[in-house]
């Protein structure tokens, strides 16, 4: 079967039963969000970010059976981040003689409270969802607009369709998202429709 | 963080989502409210997230493209085999770089969603299509094999649409049977990393290529085109094999040269210079002549110390062993036909017509009798079968064929 969307509950009883689609759809939505998580947890590269993120969800796949909730899963997520991020970090200053690389322990001083940070990161995963739900073509315009700002010129002659397809196409989506998020005059939305 | 803390935060994010969307209790405001009181900055942040601005920021820090090679390298490690993916089956004549894209797109496709760029027009398994009777001939589709600078291999087609990103910023696109480099992003320092990919058609291929300085390139079948992934030195250099017709983006400060290799291997070959022009280059090693035709601009044509400037509308030709150019004014219309989907022939001998129809048909051509004095003149889509252009031909009761498999034998009729 293919997992568009799920909610946690059945999300958790497909990913007992070992269903790889339910996996895709939580990696999908999660990776992101964890790689900026632990980019402001600790001081590491993307690259290593990534490398640590997924480990996580290879360990989150081993143990896919011993979750009471989804809300342990998420637990499982951000705990798991966040120790593989102090991994990378004791092993690197292992390596280090210096004194002073203590201080690499620290993320990005822009970064706030570590509970501030899963709040963040758990509204992102729910404006991903919604944005996960669009249609596949229109979540292709959607992206193309909004996260790689092209014009919707551009789009048109990139997707090979016409201007106002290209117009419909981002108008409905942000309906749908606006459905989807239940939400009105959302300050998201104003952004998703420069 | 102890977990009692992470699943505190858990908590109170939904409970912000549910004030979002304004399906929050009595009961849940209040736990909220408590949450909010109880520091500074638990207000601040409430506000912020309130406001979205902060959300919206946020999102577009994350970067989308990659993930459906994290997915990939996750299903891997944890021995995951998607039920619903067949490994296509090159997957192991290719390398593991190649076989990594071929499998994060078709995971990506099987599953949409992701890697943004994947999605839109899925890669299908193939055994969704039907089955070919045997002995059907197709016609030629967008196809190409992409070689990068490390020898790796991308198999492209019309299906697969994506963004490899290449070293140093070179964004490369595929999609609709058109290959796009973007250097835009090339930063100076990352100068070093700018590597030669090729870029080759088999037979029953064709391919679009927009290189990096906006020069679009279409590939015939059976053709190859080398560049560097940006042109940073004086002058624009590619190789190509086969035929291909340029459109080259105007840049007076850096000539564009074509090296055309006739045989393979051979670097004696022909080379076309010019600034800006338009211009179709046919040097397959089974055709007697290397032949350039100019559709617009000026271009000059040089091999082996001698040289020859033509004018829109000229076609210079020079035997592959030759040293002398020929000036003549073909069909420019028949020449391009290949570019714009179709055959055109203009009393074109037989031969030439099943050299054609060999390297989009992907098949082979024997004769019987002599056929050197048959001509035809017609045209017809290269959609078509096979089947349709060799009934026109036949029709006209001078020449006859017998088709076994992918053998095509062309007999003179008496």
């Amino acid at each position: 079967m293919k997992v568009d969307s799920c909610n946690d509950d059945d999300c958790l009883r497909l990913l007992e039963q070992g269903d790889d689609s339910a996996f895709h759809y939580l990696i999908r939505i999660y990776f992101p969000v964890l790689v900026r998580y632990a980019l402001r947890v600790a001081r590491i590269s993307s690259a290593e970010a990534e490398d640590v993120i997924e480990e996580v969800f290879i360990k989150l796949w081993e143990r896919r059976t011993q979750f009471a909730s989804f809300g342990e899963v998420k637990g499982f997520l951000y705990t798991s981040a966040r120790n593989g991020c102090l991994n990378v970090l004791r092993s690197r200053q292992r390596e280090e003689t210096r004194a002073g690389s203590f201080m690499q322990l620290y993320g990005d001083e822009s970064a706030n409270s570590d509970e501030a940070e899963i709040i963040y990161s758990e509204l992102l995963v729910e404006v991903r969802k919604s944005v996960d739900t669009l249609p596949i073509k229109m979540r292709e315009i959607f992206i193309l607009s909004h996260y790689k700002k092209m014009s919707n010129e551009a789009i048109a002659a990139h997707l090979n369709l016409s201007h106002q397809t290209v117009r419909n196409q981002k108008s409905k989506a942000l309906i749908l998202l606006r459905q989807w998020l239940k939400r009105k005059n959302s300050f998201l939305l104003i952004f998703f429709s420069i | 963080m102890t977990d009692k803390e992470v699943q505190r935060s858990i908590f109170i994010a939904g409970l912000i989502r549910k004030y979002q969307n304004s399906s929050i209790s009595e009961d849940e405001m209040q736990l909220l409210d408590e949450w909010k009181k109880s520091s500074e900055e638990n207000r601040v942040l409430f506000r912020k997230l309130i406001d979205d601005e902060t959300l919206g920021e946020a999102l577009l820090e994350m970067d989308e493209a990659d993930t459906g090679l994290h997915v990939q390298h996750i299903f891997e490690s944890a021995g995951i085999v998607p039920a619903r993916i067949k490994q296509p089956a090159v997957r192991s004549l290719l390398n593991k770089r190649t076989a990594q894209w071929l499998v994060a797109a078709a995971l990506t496709a099987a599953v949409a969603g992701t890697a943004w760029f994947f999605v839109g027009t899925a890669a299908k398994d193939p055994a969704d299509k039907p089955i070919a009777a045997v002995d059907t001939i197709l016609p030629g589709s967008n196809k190409a094999v992409l070689t990068l600078a490390d020898g790796s291999q991308v198999v492209l087609d019309s299906t697969i649409q994506d963004v490899i990103k290449e070293q140093g910023n070179v964004d490369i696109l595929s999609k609709g049977g058109r290959l796009v480099y973007d250097a835009s992003k090339l930063l100076k320092e990352n100068r070093q990393s700018i590597s030669i990919n090729t870029i080759t058609t088999p037979r029953g291929g064709q391919y679009q290529v927009v290189l990096p300085d906006g020069t679009a390139v279409w590939l015939n079948a059976a053709s190859s085109i080398s560049f560097p992934t940006a042109f940073t030195r004086s002058e624009r250099k590619v190789t190509i094999t086969g035929e291909a017709y340029f459109e080259v983006a105007r840049d007076k400060s850096k000539p564009f040269r074509v090296a055309v290799v006739s045989n393979s291997g051979t670097a004696d070959g022909m080379e076309v210079t010019v600034l800006g022009t338009h211009f179709n280059i046919n040097a397959y090693p089974d055709e007697e002549a290397m032949r350039t035709t100019l559709v617009e601009g000026s271009v000059m044509v040089r091999k082996a110390g001698v040289q020859m400037k033509i004018v829109p509308g000229e076609q210079a030709g020079i035997a592959v062993n030759g040293t002398v150019f020929d000036k003549s004014y073909p069909d420019i219309e028949e020449v391009l036909a290949w570019k714009n989907g179709r055959f055109k022939f203009n009393n074109a001998d037989v031969m030439s017509i099943m050299r054609q129809m060999a390297r989009w048909y992907d098949v082979e051509i024997n004769t019987e009798g002599d056929l050197s004095a048959i001509r035809f003149s017609g045209g017809v889509s290269r959609k078509d079968n096979i089947e349709k252009l060799l009934e026109i031909l036949e029709s006209e009761g001078r020449v006859k064929f017998i088709k076994q498999g992918k053998n095509i034998t062309v007999m003179a009729k008496h």
